[in-house]
C-alpha cells in the first residue's frame, strides 16, 4: 500500500486566522482542510491518511481543549498543534500531558508552526502503521475459533501442550493441532512472535 | 250803725231804694197775711251786702189786732258766700273729674300701646281731644341732626309735612319750644311777627293759632314735640294745658321707657348673637340647681351636644364619674354661688366620653335685687394648650437631661457675660476642669485656623442675620493637642432682638475624623485598583481582539513569502495573501476604533451637578495620594459657574486619572514647589472648563500629539490607556480633552463639558 499524502486539518473560528494558516500551509506543499468549529470537524468522515490537527484554544461552542478531550473519548489519536491568543501556562500543561504535539501563542514564527505540523504528522504516520497492524492482528485474532483463542493465551504465557491439554481436559495431540491453526491463522513464524502479538492486541500474559 | 242812729227811721232813710222796697214788700206781706214769714234780705253795709235771713212776724195787741211787725234777722252773709263758692267749686270739681278720668283713660290707653309709632299717634289723637283743637303733630327730637321730624299728624295736607318735615329753625312754635325748653303757645300767627315767614303755609294748611308742647326725657334731653292747631284764633284754657302737661309727662315717660326698652333689647340681642357665635368658647346656662339653661354654638362644639338634647340636663354630666363621686360639681355651684364667681381647670367629658382639658371660670347670675338666678359657665378647651405646657416641660426636661447626659458638650454662653454652663461631656473634651473652663472664653481654646470662620459666623448671628451655626472646628485642649470637633451654636434671644445667650453643641469627631481619613483612603485606593484592574481587563480584550488580525497578517506575510520563494513564484497565492493581510491590518484598526466605541456608546448615567461639586468630591477621593506624595493641592473654581450635564461617575474618573496623573508627574520633582492647580471656569457662553495644572517636568514636544494614543505612555509601570479611555469619556459627553505645556513647569490637562441652562 502506497504511501498516502498526509493532510493537515484547522479548525479556528476566525476565518482570518483560518485562511491565513491555509495559505501558510499549502505553501510548503502540504494539503489542507479547514473547519469552522470542533463540531464540524467531528461530524466529518476523515480520509485514513496521515495528518495533524492545529486546533485553536479559544473558539465559541466548543472549545479546542473540549474537542481534544472527545477525541481521546473516541480512540482518535490524531496529533493535535494548539495556538493561542495567550500564553497561558497552566492550560499549556494541561493539553501537553493529554498529549498535544505543540503549544503555540499567537502570532507565531511560520517555521515553529511548520516544525511542528511535519513532527505531528511524523507522529501520526508512525501511530497509523502501528494502528494498521493492530487492526491487522485484530482481524486474525477476531478469525480464530473460541477454543483456538484459549490456546493461544495459553500458548503466549508459556505453558506446553501437554499442560494446555490438561487444563483444557483434552490430548496433547489435540492441542497441538490447534496450535497449530492459530501460528498459522495469525500468520505467526514463532512463538516469540506470537507473543509480540498478543502483546499488541492486549491480551493478558 | 248805732240804735240811736236807726231808731225811729224809715228803710228808706237808711237803706237804698231797692233793698229798702224789698224790706218794705215782705214786711206788707206779713201784715196782710198775718202769719209770720221769713226771707232773705240783702243790705248794703259799710262793709259791703250783707245778706240776713230775717224772720217776720205780726204783733199782735190785745185785741189781736196786728200793731207792729217784729223780725229777728240773721246775718247769713259769709254763709251764703260759703254756699256759692261750694256750688262754683262743685262745678269745677265735676269738670276737673271729667277731664281726668279722660285723662286716666287716654294715659291707659296710652300705656297699652307698645309701639312707639302707636304710641305717638295715641298721644296725638289725645292731645287734640285734650285741647279741643282742629289739627295736630308730633314730631321727634334726632339728637344728631338737632332737629325735629314729624312722624304722627293729623288733618294735614302733604305741603305741610313737607314744609315741616325737619324742623330747626325757631321761628316756628315747635323749634321754638325746642329752644326755650318750653311749651309755645302762639294765640294768632297773624299778630305774631316771629312766625312771619310760616304764615303762607298756616294760612294753606289753615290754621290761626298753635301751641307746641315739648317732650323731655327725665334727665332733661328733648325727645320730641306735640303740636296743636287751630283754625282760629285760640289759647288753650289753662286746665287743657295743665292736663296736656300731665299727659305729656307720660308720653315722655313712655317714650323713654320704650327707648329704653328698644335699647336693651338690641344690646341683648347684640348680647345674645354674640354668646352664641363665640365658637371657641363653650358659653352656657346652668339654673340654681345646675341644669342646662342655655347652650351656645361653642359649647355644642366643644362638648358635641345639640341645645335640644342638653337643655333641661344637668351639668354634672360634663365631668369625669368619679369628679362626680368626689362632689366636684355641687362644690362648683355652691363656690360660685358664695363667692360669685368660681374657676378651675380639669377634665371634662364630651359626649363621646371623650376628655379634654378645660379651663372653667362658672359666674352667679344675679338680679337687682341680689337674689341668685343661675350661672354661667365659660369653658375653654386647653388641651391643646396643657399639651403644649406638658411638651415644653418634657422639652426642658430633656433638654437638662441631654446637657446632663454628656452624650455630646455643651454650653450656654452670654456674648456679655462669657460662659455661664458648661456639662461634664464638654470638659472632657476640652480637657479642663469645670471651673477652669467658665473662666475660659471661646477663641482662646480656638485653633487658629478656624478662628476667624467661627467669629465671622458669630458676628452674623450677633446681627441678627442667622440665629445659629454649624462648624467643622478644631480646638485646642487643655493639654496642647488639638481636636477636631462638629461645633454647633444655636442663640436664644431677647425681646429686643439682641442675643440672650448661646447653647452650643461640641461634638469630638477626632477618632472619626482619623477613621473617616483611612475610610477615604481605603476608597481612593479602591478606586485606583478598580480603574486599573477595568483598564487591566480593556487591555486583555484588546490583546485578544488585536493579536486575531495580527496573527492572520504575520501568517499570511509569511506564506507569501514563501509563495513568492517557490520556483517559479506563485503570485496568485502571494497576492491573495498579502491582500489579506491589508485587510486585517484594518481589521485591528477597527478593533481599536471599536473599544473606543464601546466606551462611547455605554448609556452614560446622566445626572445634572455642578463643576464645582464635581472637583470637590474628587479631591476627597484623591486626598490620600496628595497627602501620600507631600503635594499642595490648591483649587481656584469659579463662583458662577452653571451646572452640567453628565455620567458623574465617569467624569469622576477622568478627574481622578488626571489628578493621579498630576501627582505622579509632580512628586518626581526634588525641589522647588510641588503644587497641584484645580481650576474651574467659564468659557465663552455654553462652555465650563476644568483644569488640571502639575508642577511636573511637563510633556516633551514630541510626546504632546501622542499622548492620548492608546497604549502611549512615558511611565514605567504605564499602559498608556488613561488618557485615551479619558478622552473617549469626555467626547461621549459632548466636551474636549487636551493638554499644553505649562509656561516654566508643568503640564495642563483639561476639559470642556457644555454648560446647562444657558441659551
Amino acid at each position: 500500500m502506497a504511501e498516502q499524502e498526509p493532510i493537515v486539518y484547522i479548525v479556528d473560528d476566525d476565518s482570518a486566522v483560518r485562511n491565513a494558516m491555509d495559505s501558510l500551509i499549502r505553501s510548503v506543499g502540504l494539503k489542507v482542510r479547514t473547519f469552522v468549529s470542533a463540531d464540524e470537524f467531528l461530524r466529518t468522515k476523515l480520509p485514513t491518511v496521515p495528518g495533524c490537527l492545529i486546533l485553536d484554544v479559544r473558539m465559541p461552542g466548543r472549545s479546542g481543549i473540549d474537542l481534544q478531550t472527545e477525541l481521546l473519548k473516541l480512540d482518535n489519536p490524531i496529533a493535535i498543534i494548539f495556538i493561542s491568543g495567550h500564553g497561558d501556562v497552566p492550560m499549556a500543561v494541561r493539553v501537553m500531558k493529554a498529549g498535544a504535539v505543540e503549544f503555540l501563542i499567537k502570532p507565531f514564527r511560520d517555521q515553529e508552526l511548520l516544525d511542528a505540523i511535519q513532527q505531528a504528522i511524523g507522529r501520526d504516520r508512525v501511530r497509523r502503521n502501528e494502528y494498521a497492524e493492530v487492526s491487522q492482528l485484530r482481524e486474525r485474532f477476531s478469525s480464530l475459533t473460541p477454543r483456538e483463542r484459549e490456546v493461544m493465551q495459553f500458548v503466549v504465557t508459556g505453558l506446553l501442550n501437554k499442560q494446555i491439554g490438561a487444563k483444557l481436559g483434552t490430548s496433547e495431540t489435540t492441542i497441538k493441532l490447534q496450535r497449530g491453526q492459530v501460528m498459522h491463522k495469525m500468520l505467526a513464524e514463532s512463538v516469540p512472535e506470537l507473543v509480540r502479538m498478543a502483546a499488541k492486541l492486549g491480551l493478558p500474559s | 250803725m248805732t240804735q240811736e242812729e236807726i231808731r225811729g227811721k224809715k228803710d228808706e232813710q237808711v237803706f237804698p231804694a231797692e233793698h229798702a222796697t224789698a224790706f218794705r214788700a215782705n214786711d206788707l206781706r206779713v201784715l196782710q197775711t198775718g202769719v209770720p214769714a221769713e226771707f232773705e234780705e240783702e243790705a248794703l253795709q259799710d262793709d259791703g251786702p250783707h245778706t240776713s235771713f230775717v224772720h217776720k212776724f205780726p204783733l199782735l195787741d190785745a185785741e189781736g189786732k196786728i200793731y207792729a211787725i217784729g223780725g229777728i234777722a240773721t246775718d247769713i252773709t259769709a254763709r251764703k258766700r260759703a254756699e256759692k263758692e261750694s256750688v262754683a267749686l262743685k262745678d269745677e270739681l265735676a269738670t276737673e273729674l271729667v277731664a281726668m278720668a279722660r285723662l286716666h283713660e287716654f294715659s291707659t290707653r296710652l300705656l297699652s300701646k307698645a309701639e312707639l309709632r302707636e304710641l305717638l299717634e295715641e298721644a296725638l289723637r289725645a292731645t287734640i281731644v285734650l285741647q279741643n283743637a282742629d289739627f295736630g303733630n308730633v314730631q321727634l327730637y334726632n339728637p344728631e341732626t338737632k332737629t325735629l321730624e314729624i312722624v304722627a299728624h293729623r288733618g294735614f295736607q302733604q305741603n305741610f309735612l313737607d314744609y315741616f318735615s325737619s324742623v330747626s329753625d325757631t321761628g316756628a312754635a315747635c323749634g321754638r319750644g325746642l329752644q326755650r325748653r318750653d311749651r309755645v303757645i302762639i294765640e294768632d300767627v297773624l299778630a305774631d311777627p316771629d312766625f312771619e315767614p310760616h304764615r303762607q303755609i298756616a294760612a294753606s294748611a289753615g290754621f290761626r293759632a298753635v301751641q307746641s308742647t315739648p317732650l323731655f326725657s327725665r334727665s332733661g334731653e328733648p325727645l320730641g314735640m306735640i303740636s296743636t292747631h287751630f283754625r282760629q284764633p285760640h289759647r288753650p284754657s289753662e286746665r287743657e294745658l295743665r292736663f296736656t302737661d300731665l299727659y305729656a309727662r307720660l308720653v315722655a315717660e313712655l317714650m323713654e321707657r320704650q327707648r329704653a326698652e328698644a335699647a336693651l333689647r338690641a344690646s341683648e340681642e347684640r348680647f345674645r348673637h354674640m354668646v352664641e357665635g363665640i365658637k371657641d368658647y363653650a358659653i352656657y346656662m346652668l339654673d340654681l340647681d345646675g341644669r342646662v339653661i342655655a347652650w351656645n354654638v361653642g359649647a355644642e362644639r366643644m362638648k358635641n351636644y345639640s341645645s335640644q338634647e342638653i337643655l333641661g340636663r344637668h351639668f354634672s354630666r360634663f365631668y369625669e364619674p368619679r369628679d362626680v363621686e368626689l362632689g366636684k360639681p355641687k362644690r362648683a355651684l355652691k363656690e360660685a354661688a358664695v363667692a360669685g364667681r368660681f374657676e378651675e381647670e380639669g377634665w371634662r367629658v364630651r359626649k363621646d366620653g371623650s376628655r379634654f382639658w378645660a379651663n372653667v371660670i362658672m359666674t352667679a347670675v344675679k338680679d337687682e335685687a341680689g337674689k341668685l338666678q343661675g350661672f354661667v359657665e365659660v369653658t375653654q378647651d386647653m388641651t391643646e394648650r396643657k399639651r403644649a405646657e406638658e411638651a415644653l416641660r418634657e422639652n426642658e426636661e430633656r433638654f437638662r437631661s441631654y446637657f446632663e447626659l454628656g452624650l455630646i458638650g455643651m454650653a450656654m454662653t452670654s456674648p456679655t457675660k462669657g460662659i455661664l454652663e458648661v456639662n461634664d461631656e464638654l470638659c472632657s473634651i476640652l480637657g479642663y476642669e469645670r471651673s477652669e473652663l467658665l473662666k475660659k472664653s471661646w477663641a482662646e481654646m480656638t485653633h487658629l485656623d478656624d478662628l476667624a470662620a467661627d467669629v465671622a459666623q458669630f458676628n452674623l448671628v450677633l446681627a441678627g442675620e442667622t440665629d445659629g451655626y454649624t462648624l467643622d472646628k478644631k480646638w485646642i485642649r487643655k493639654d496642647g493637642r488639638v481636636i477636631d470637633t462638629i461645633m454647633s451654636a444655636k442663640c436664644l434671644r431677647c425681646a429686643d432682638g439682641s442675643v440672650d445667650y448661646f447653647v452650643g453643641f461640641v461634638q469630638d469627631i477626632t477618632e472619626r475624623k482619623r477613621s473617616e481619613e483611612a475610610l477615604r483612603a481605603a476608597h481612593a485606593e479602591l478606586a485606583h485598583m478598580a480603574r486599573v484592574s477595568t483598564m487591566g481587563e480593556l487591555a486583555a480584550s484588546i490583546a485578544h481582539e488585536v493579536n486575531q488580525p495580527l496573527t492572520a497578517i504575520v501568517a499570511n506575510g509569511d506564506a507569501g513569502m514563501r509563495w513568492l520563494s517557490q520556483v517559479p513564484p506563485n503570485t496568485d497565492e502571494a497576492r491573495n495573501a498579502m491582500k489579506e493581510m491589508v485587510v486585517q491590518g484594518h481589521r485591528a484598526s477597527d478593533v481599536i476604533g471599536r473599544i473606543r466605541g464601546l466606551i462611547r456608546k455605554a448609556p452614560p448615567n446622566l445626572s445634572t451637578f455642578g463643576a464645582n461639586q464635581l472637583i470637590e468630591d474628587v479631591l476627597v477621593l484623591t486626598r490620600q495620594q496628595v497627602a501620600e506624595h507631600g503635594i499642595t493641592v490648591r483649587v481656584e473654581l469659579a463662583c458662577d459657574i452653571p451646572s452640567i450635564s453628565g455620567d458623574p461617575v465617569q467624569l469622576q474618573q477622568v478627574l481622578v486619572n488626571l489628578i493621579l496623573n498630576a501627582i505622579e508627574a509632580t512628586s518626581v520633582k526634588k525641589d522647588g514647589a510641588r503644587e497641584v492647580v484645580l481650576t474651574s471656569q467659564r468659557q465663552g457662553v455654553n462652555e465650563i472648563v476644568i483644569a488640571v495644572h502639575d508642577s511636573g517636568k511637563g510633556v516633551a514636544p514630541q510626546d504632546m500629539d501622542q499622548l492620548f494614543r492608546p497604549f502611549f505612555t512615558t511611565k514605567a509601570g504605564g499602559i498608556g490607556m488613561g488618557l485615551a479611555i479619558s478622552r473617549s469619556i469626555i467626547e461621549a459627553q459632548g466636551g474636549r480633552l487636551w493638554a499644553t505645556s505649562n509656561e516654566g513647569i508643568g503640564a495642563t490637562f483639561q476639559f470642556s463639558l457644555p454648560a446647562l441652562g444657558v441659551a
